[in-house]
């Protein structure tokens, strides 16, 4: 059995996303995205965001001010955060940063934080019921 | 892997002991009972286990003790066909003796024969004569066809009925579906349907391992009817609750039905499983393939399934099975109800979520081997998921959610 994610992995992921916590882990039931992110990614780079997270966090940093600081110029986790972001919203993910993106599972692409975003769903992945489409979407909010 | 991991996280607390059952009263629970806080997956396996005690106890009144296998309450409720009237017709009364269809009477002479099935597989369209849902048959070992059944419980049989959802004019004329909830606080129970697969007795059977039942079984394609006994091998139970108006969706199987994919148990019987199939029918056994066309129970030579579990039964779940299959061989050693597990259950974690008419549902897959033998998996949408498929139910007149059952979406009666 997999380790389940430490819940500084959601923290800095809702501070680098907008998204919720709870939202998160909803995605992290359905596909790996922590354990995918450390094996393809690399586990030396993601090990070093976690704990420049960490620093920042024990400096009292929180939210919006925290995911300033972690993308900052100059910044030695920057890349490896923008990695992770776009993991989060597209499922896509290219080993060690370099060369192709690669989606790791049908649920990645599924659970992409990208279609909440925008109020909608994946093609063909849509737990709205028959009839929705006449209707407008919930508010933003409730996508967070 | 992803849904062993989220197991993993309600594995933080104790799984609660069930109560001893051999002299307890097996009162249908009206909703889930959180031991602290929110519901969670232990919560909800057990509230999927007590419904099965429950819906199982013998329908005479005597208790699980009294002997390894009786009539179970659900045998008495109405079944789907009895509400899929003709033109003009209103469904029978409550408590109405299935009809034997025209195809059996020849053969009616076993007074005490009530049940008839003539589905085999889980719909027309959604549940038909020969497929499961939006796929194939299921074959056993012996090249028998599995049957299923679709039965409601009477708060929503009397719900369709009083309310004249069994035809066009009334589906169209009503507003939203809404079947009445299961209620903690008042103890009503809610809306309830279960779906039975049956495999025939055959050679390498041992019957008393099983629930049986002797029923008249239905080949439209041939036009025949045979009588035949039956051993129960696969279980669902829905329910609707104040907590889960999404319902909740609890599925169980016969332990012997199939092995884990990789890790085969020597065991001399599997019901859709054989160990040597390779060395018998080469090429011919590959694993959770739909089998070929044409598919008719009278066709020569069917080729058995041959079904593996992709998604091992998690560890919350495990240990619950332990419990309670333990706690019945306490109250009969023979006890054919210790030989069933739970699968697992679905259940909502975010009732009420605007984003998600399934409530954020957990797991986000869950197949039965016997009921969605070829659904297996977690790709989505493909994969089988209970709340997700029957989310998309609506009624066939207005084209309107049909609250989680696909049953309204089968009416044709035009009044």
């Amino acid at each position: 059995m997999p380790t389940p994610p430490p819940d500084s992995f959601f923290d800095l992921s809702s501070a680098l996303t907008g998204f919720t916590v709870q939202t998160l882990k909803f995605a992290q039931q359905n596909a790996d995205f922590y354990g995918a992110f450390r094996s393809i990614y690399g586990a030396v780079e993601f090990d070093a965001l976690m704990s420049a997270y960490a620093d920042i966090t024990a400096q009292g940093d929180t939210g919006a001010d925290l995911a300033k600081s972690v993308l900052a110029d100059g910044s030695t986790v920057a890349e490896t955060a923008r990695a992770l972001m776009v993991f989060w919203y597209l499922g896509q993910i290219a080993p060690g940063g370099k060369g192709a993106m690669q989606i790791p599972t049908a649920n990645h692409y599924a659970q992409g934080l990208a279609w909440r975003a925008v109020q909608a769903h994946p093609t063909g992945v849509s737990t709205l019921q028959f009839g929705y489409w006449a209707s407008p979407p919930p508010p933003l909010e409730d996508f967070l | 892997m992803v849904v062993a991991l989220a197991v993993g996280w309600f594995a933080a607390r104790d799984v609660p002991p069930p109560q001893p059952i051999s002299d307890v009263v097996y009162d249908l629970p009206a909703d889930v009972d959180p031991v602290a806080g929110a519901p969670d997956l232990a919560d909800y396996d057990t509230f999927s286990w007590l419904s099965f005690l429950a819906l199982n106890a013998p329908a005479d009144q005597t208790k699980f003790s009294d002997a390894p296998d009786s009539e179970p309450t659900w045998a008495g409720w109405m079944e789907d066909f009895q509400i899929l009237v003709q033109d003009g017709q209103v469904p029978p009364p409550w408590g109405s003796a299935r009809n034997i269809p025209p195809l059996c009477r020849a053969i009616a002479t076993e007074a005490n024969i009530t049940r008839v099935l003539t589905h085999a597989s889980k719909t027309a369209g959604v549940v038909n004569l020969f497929e499961q849902a939006q796929s194939g048959p299921l074959i056993d070992q012996n090249g028998a066809y599995v049957r299923y059944e679709i039965l409601v419980n009477q708060p929503m049989y009397d719900y369709i009925v009083d309310n004249q959802l069994y035809n066009l004019v009334g589906l169209d004329a009503f507003g939203p579906i809404d079947f009445p909830s299961g209620n903690p606080r008042s103890g009503e129970i809610g809306a309830i349907m279960v779906k039975a697969a049956w495999k025939v007795m055959g050679l390498g059977d041992d019957p008393s391992r099983f629930h049986v039942t002797e029923a008249y079984v239905v080949d439209a394609q041939a036009q025949s009817c045979a009588i035949e006994r039956l051993g129960l091998v696969g279980f669902h139970i829905s329910t609707k609750t104040v907590s889960a108006p999404h319902w909740i969706w609890s599925t169980f199987e016969h332990v012997d039905n199939v092995p884990d994919r990789g890790t085969l148990t020597p065991r001399a019987h599997y019901n859709f499983f054989d160990p040597f199939c390779e060395v018998k029918r080469p090429g011919q056994c590959v694993e959770n393939a739909m089998p070929a066309l044409p598919w008719a129970p009278s066709n020569p030579d069917q080729v058995p399934s041959q079904v593996v579990r992709t998604t091992p039964i998690g560890p919350v779940t495990a240990v619950l099975n332990t419990k309670f299959q333990e706690l019945l061989r306490e109250a009969n050693p023979l006890s054919v109800w210790a030989n069933y597990m739970l699968v697992g259950t679905q259940f909502p974690q975010r009732p009420g979520d605007p984003t998600d008419p399934t409530g954020r549902a957990f797991p986000q897959s869950l197949a039965n081997t016997t009921l969605e033998t070829f659904m297996q998996g977690d790709t989505p949408p493909v994969s089988s998921s209970c709340v997700g498929c029957h989310n998309r139910a609506t009624t066939t007149a207005s084209a309107k959610p049909s609250d989680f059952t696909y049953i309204l979406s089968r009416v044709t009666a035009k009044y």
